[in-house]
């Protein structure tokens, strides 16, 4: 239903170029919402796309109920590894798990998260730009300010996104995307799992973004592409895909636990590197 | 009659390195688009105090004149947000723009910076999903190509 939508607001967009303004105007006027002027927007769709960071799905959860975030904490001692698209993966994973953290208010999993966040940028070799956000997640914890430390996971997934696009590791600092993604999603049908409700549930309607993670995929270089974990990623972003597209109704309990679990299996996976 | 010829190739030289010069400066690049990001921050900063908390992730990209941009938001049900956008501010461009539902229909409020080079949208989602933020040049200001940049706002 959404991509139908889009396509149509596609359409319009570049309709409009062309199309006499005066039947515009009509159509506009029908609409009846708000003054409008199509005529105004011969316009490009762009196809990029800003991931939204976990806690602001978190904090529509925390309006909706009181989720019990530490349940949701997980284990961030991950094994080392040399391979880059891992890091890059858990890293993303790492970030997210601080954000859960944060909603948990746990000062010491999120000092543990700031460590293994500094070990991960080490291995990526980008530890000269994050240890000041590091440093300063520690130094907010120890003060218990959550909302500084949010913005400081945040700030530091940016850097090191940032680092790797000046090095020209695109796919990778999309990898970063996708890690972040899953551990947050996985956490979102955790919680709307135990608590189930059609409004928590609507959350996890996001299939712009998995299409978005899926065309990125499908545009990486050939090395990447074929990496075993990406191509697993591929693989469970396509399930979570359909079954995002096929709850034209909502989702149910069943929809959201498939989701669920095809993220913990796609975690699992990722933190099973060497 | 060689140090002639060479003076003028030097001068053709030197005008054809002036004109590619204010060519790169003109067109929107990099520099332009950290511009109007910082432009976009600035926006956000004055809303900080409100609540709301920004992405530190904002988008950018350049805006030619006579062809607006549409760009995909996933935002949720929920949460309240604040839209920034914004070009650079000494362009002497003015941008408008809207949010629009999954109908193509505008939605939220917007409320622009007095010489126009920003703007920022207020909306409650009534839905989970794909919304689109549209930015186009207004006719009122300078009619140029530059950069734009969003950043995005959530309480």
């Amino acid at each position: 239903m959404t991509r139908t939508s889009f396509r149509f607001l596609t359409v319009l967009a570049l309709a409009s170029a062309f199309y006499p303004t005066s039947v515009l105007r009509a159509e506009s006027a029908k609409a009846t919402v708000q003054e409008f002027d199509p005529q105004a927007f011969p316009g490009q769709v762009v196809d990029d796309v800003v991931v939204p960071v976990p806690s602001e799905v978190f904090s529509v959860l925390d309006k909706l109920g009181e989720p019990n975030w530490r349940q949701e904490l997980r284990d961030v001692d991950f094994p080392k590894s040399s391979d880059r698209t891992k890091l890059a993966l858990m890293f993303g994973l790492v970030v997210a798990e601080g954000f859960v953290s944060v909603q948990a208010e746990d000062k010491e999993k999120v000092k543990d998260i700031g460590r293994e966040v500094i070990d991960l940028a080490t291995a990526l070799g980008l530890i000269k730009a994050v240890r000041p956000h590091a440093q300063a997640i520690l130094d907010a914890a120890d003060k218990e300010h959550w909302s500084a430390i949010r913005k400081e996971f945040d700030q530091t997934q940016k850097t090191v996104r940032d680092s790797m696009e000046q090095m020209k590791d695109v796919d990778l600092s999309q990898c970063v995307s996708m890690g972040g993604w899953l551990r947050g999603t996985a956490s979102v049908t955790s919680v709307v799992g135990k608590n189930f409700s059609a409004d928590r549930a609507e959350l996890l309607n996001q299939p712009m973004l998995v299409e978005h993670f899926l065309a990125t995929i499908s545009k990486m270089g050939p090395s990447m592409k074929g990496h075993a974990i990406v191509s697993e990623i591929s693989k469970g972003l396509t399930g979570i895909l359909a079954k995002m597209e096929g709850a034209v109704d909502g989702f149910t309990k069943e929809a959201v636990s498939d989701i669920g679990r095809t993220c913990d299996d796609l975690l699992s996976a990722i933190k099973a590197a060497k | 009659m060689n140090s002639f010829r060479f003076s003028k190739l030097s001068f053709c030289l030197c005008i054809v390195s002036l004109s590619f010069c204010l060519t790169l400066d003109l067109k929107a690049g990099p520099a332009e688009e950290k511009e109007a990001e910082s432009a976009a921050l600035a926006l956000a900063a004055d809303q900080e105090s409100a609540g709301f908390m920004f992405r530190a992730e904002a988008w950018s990209s350049d805006l030619p004149q006579g062809l607006g941009k549409a760009v995909k938001m996933q935002l949720f049900k929920g949460n309240e947000y604040c839209i920034g956008v914004a070009v650079p501010r000494k362009s002497g461009v003015r941008i408008t723009g809207s949010v629009l539902d999954l109908d193509a229909r505008p939605v939220g409020e917007i409320q622009p910076v007095l010489d126009g080079w920003g703007f920022l949208l207020f909306f409650k989602p009534k839905k989970t999903g794909v919304y689109m933020v549209t930015i186009q040049i207004d006719e009122k200001g300078k009619q140029a190509d530059t950069s734009c940049a969003i950043i995005t706002g959530y309480k």
